[in-house]
């Protein structure tokens, strides 16, 4: 059986990880590989996924370091989306709905 | 303080909150402050939104003062089906959509060019080892590299945010206005959907390739700093 680290050296621990999640799901052909793991962040993140396609996914990211490193830079930039500054209202925009508010008011 | 009611396993977040209730009594009512609040908070997210669809910035505002006015108009027919925010939001889409079409830049949210079903990596292909290794295939040959390094002070930074907006700016426009409804804007995926008129998966792959290509403007140029 291939190795299943990504392909790098791996702390002992982390091999230890992959081989008993290998142990226990057992076949090859249910693992995903990285390149698939990555495009399937946004259906894992908006809660998606079928429990079975949950449960590959979780499983890959428990063992690969990259992966991690790449879920937690798409958490970064959405965090950091968020902190985006918004535009002020121009004063003048503000006083003409203001007055449309009051002729709605009025009628 | 306009916020969906909040999304919990029972409760669908585009039926109006209490909060939107009362706030819709308190301008019927004729609050002044509370259309003035209202309207500064909406002010950019309407804008841009207006933006994707008129293309101009001088007709976007103006959509956005008519959008105001249907809402003034319509308000008492408002009924809090959905949030008071994706509401207006709908009142702005159908505002900017006829507009744009007297206009002659008539184009469908749906047929907007460029972003149609081909495919699009989330990371560039060259980052991963080929089909032809014969262990790890699929697997990362180029690593992401951490960004924990990065202090907070920086990410903030102007710089920063100002290659966040390019990057935004730079997706096509579907992708674009998905990005900032649920991102940028905090709207959730269903009331982005009511606005938008988008299907679950749609919705979501634009979002996916929308977010991949800003956390991949992100990496290129936190990476050239690190160097």
């Amino acid at each position: 059986m291939p190795g299943r680290a990504c392909n790098v050296p791996r702390p002992d621990e982390t091999d230890h990880v992959r081989e008993t999640v290998l142990t226990i799901t057992g076949n090859e052909s249910d693992w995903l590989t990285c390149q698939e793991l990555i495009e399937l962040v946004t259906e894992y993140s908006e809660g998606a996924m079928a429990p079975g396609d949950r449960f590959r996914f979780e499983e890959h990211i428990a063992v690969c370091p990259p992966c991690r490193a790449h879920l937690r830079q798409m958490r970064e930039t959405i965090r950091l989306l968020g902190q985006l500054t918004e535009e002020n209202i121009p004063p003048r925009t503000r006083d003409e709905l203001l007055n449309a508010f009051r002729d709605w008011k009025r009628a | 303080m306009v916020r969906g009611a909040i999304a919990g396993p029972d409760t669908p977040s585009f039926v109006a909150s209490a909060d939107d209730i009362r706030l819709v009594e308190t301008l019927r009512a004729g609050d002044e402050r509370a259309f003035t609040s209202l309207v500064n908070e909406l002010y950019s997210s309407l804008l841009r939104v207006a933006m994707i669809y008129v293309g101009s910035r001088a007709v976007a505002e103006e959509v956005v003062q008519e959008t105001w006015v249907g809402v003034l108009h319509g308000i008492d027919r408002f009924e809090g089906r959905s949030s008071l925010r994706t509401w207006i939001f709908r009142i702005l889409t159908n505002t900017a959509k006829t507009r744009a079409e007297r206009e002659g830049r008539s184009i469908p949210f749906s047929a907007l060019a460029g972003e149609g079903d081909e495919r699009e990596s989330a990371v560039d292909p060259d980052r991963f080892l080929g089909p032809d290794h014969p262990t790890w295939a699929g697997h990362w040959a180029a690593y992401p590299m951490s960004w924990s390094e990065v202090p907070e002070q920086r990410l903030l930074s102007k710089e920063v945010r100002a290659l966040i907006e390019d990057a935004v700016e730079a997706l096509p426009a579907r992708q674009r206005i998905v990005i900032r409804l649920r991102d940028i804007e905090g709207f959730s995926s269903e009331e982005a959907r009511t606005i938008l008129g988008l299907s679950e998966a749609n919705q979501r792959v634009l979002l996916h390739r929308a977010r991949s290509k800003v956390r991949g403007a992100l990496e290129r140029y936190l990476a050239q700093e690190q160097i």
